[in-house]
């Protein structure tokens, strides 16, 4: 009973598992990250105090409109009747999309207005306001 | 005379496998910018080709101009506000129509003139209001 003496326990960890979890990480970052597929047009987006952050990245379509009044849908130049269609397709595809509006602060109401028709023509209605916190 | 050649088995040391995953790991974490969408959220009202007026209670329009001047008040009261105005003001009103049992709603007017950063901070100051209720006059 008393005799037994224990033996000093050698401080170690099993790094057996190690290339598991790391292996478990990498998959799991592969699996959940979403590359950028289109590169869009150049836009200075305004910046406002209640900027929420969006999610369901996997919804979002965006949507670019630059001060010479280009609108481009996945890197394409449209006119607002063709978005209409390519949104209306988009819809039917995944009936959860918000589009995201990214229209340069320097734009006319005009655009905006005819954009917005649009997606309203699709029933594409629910959009994000893209904007920055200030 | 025939001399039996034995075969040595390929074997490779794989012990510096998880250093090199893990270095791997590190860099993509390291070098990935993880880019967040930021954005005032709004739904449009649906499609309607007549659109009859209907009375409603409560309603506090917002006007903005060419010149991008801001009128806001009830219908036949507007009055010219400054963008940074509005929060102030609509929170009175608010106070002011929810005190007679009703609940506000924000009619925004824009010109196709205006710039459309004043339509957004238009936005930002009725959130900032606390204010959910938005429709969009056309």
């Amino acid at each position: 009973m008393i005799g037994t003496t224990k033996k000093p326990s050698q401080g170690q960890i099993s790094t057996a598992s190690m290339p598991d979890i790391i292996f478990m990480l990498l998959i799991f970052f592969m699996t959940t990250t979403v590359f950028v597929e289109y590169r869009g047009l150049p836009v200075k987006i305004p910046s406002t105090e209640n900027a929420q952050k969006i999610e369901g990245k996997r919804n979002l379509t965006y949507c670019f409109v630059d001060t010479s009044e280009r609108v481009s849908v996945d890197d394409k130049l449209l006119s607002p009747k063709e978005v209409t269609s390519i949104m209306y397709l988009k819809r039917t595809n995944n009936p959860r999309i918000v589009v995201s509006l990214k229209i340069d602060e320097n734009c006319k109401n005009d655009i905006v207005d005819k954009v917005q028709r649009a997606l309203q023509e699709a029933d594409a209605r629910r959009i994000v306001y893209a904007t920055k916190t200030k | 005379m025939l001399k039996k050649t034995e075969r040595k088995v390929g074997e490779f040391n794989a012990s510096s496998m998880a250093d090199i995953t893990f270095l791997l790991l590190v860099f993509f974490l390291v070098t990935t910018t993880v880019s967040t969408d930021k954005g005032i959220k709004f739904v449009l009202p649906q499609k309607a080709d007549d659109t009859t007026p209907t009375k409603v209670k409560g309603v506090v329009n917002i006007f903005l101009n060419d010149d991008n001047q801001v009128l806001l008040g009830k219908k036949g009261k507007e009055e010219e506000v400054s963008i940074q105005q509005i929060k102030n003001q609509l929170t009175l009103l608010d106070r002011e129509i929810s005190a007679q049992g009703d609940s506000i709603i924000v009619s925004i007017k824009v010109t196709p003139g205006s710039t459309y950063k004043n339509y957004v901070e238009i936005l930002d100051q009725i959130k900032n209001a606390k204010i959910d209720r938005i429709s969009l006059a056309q």
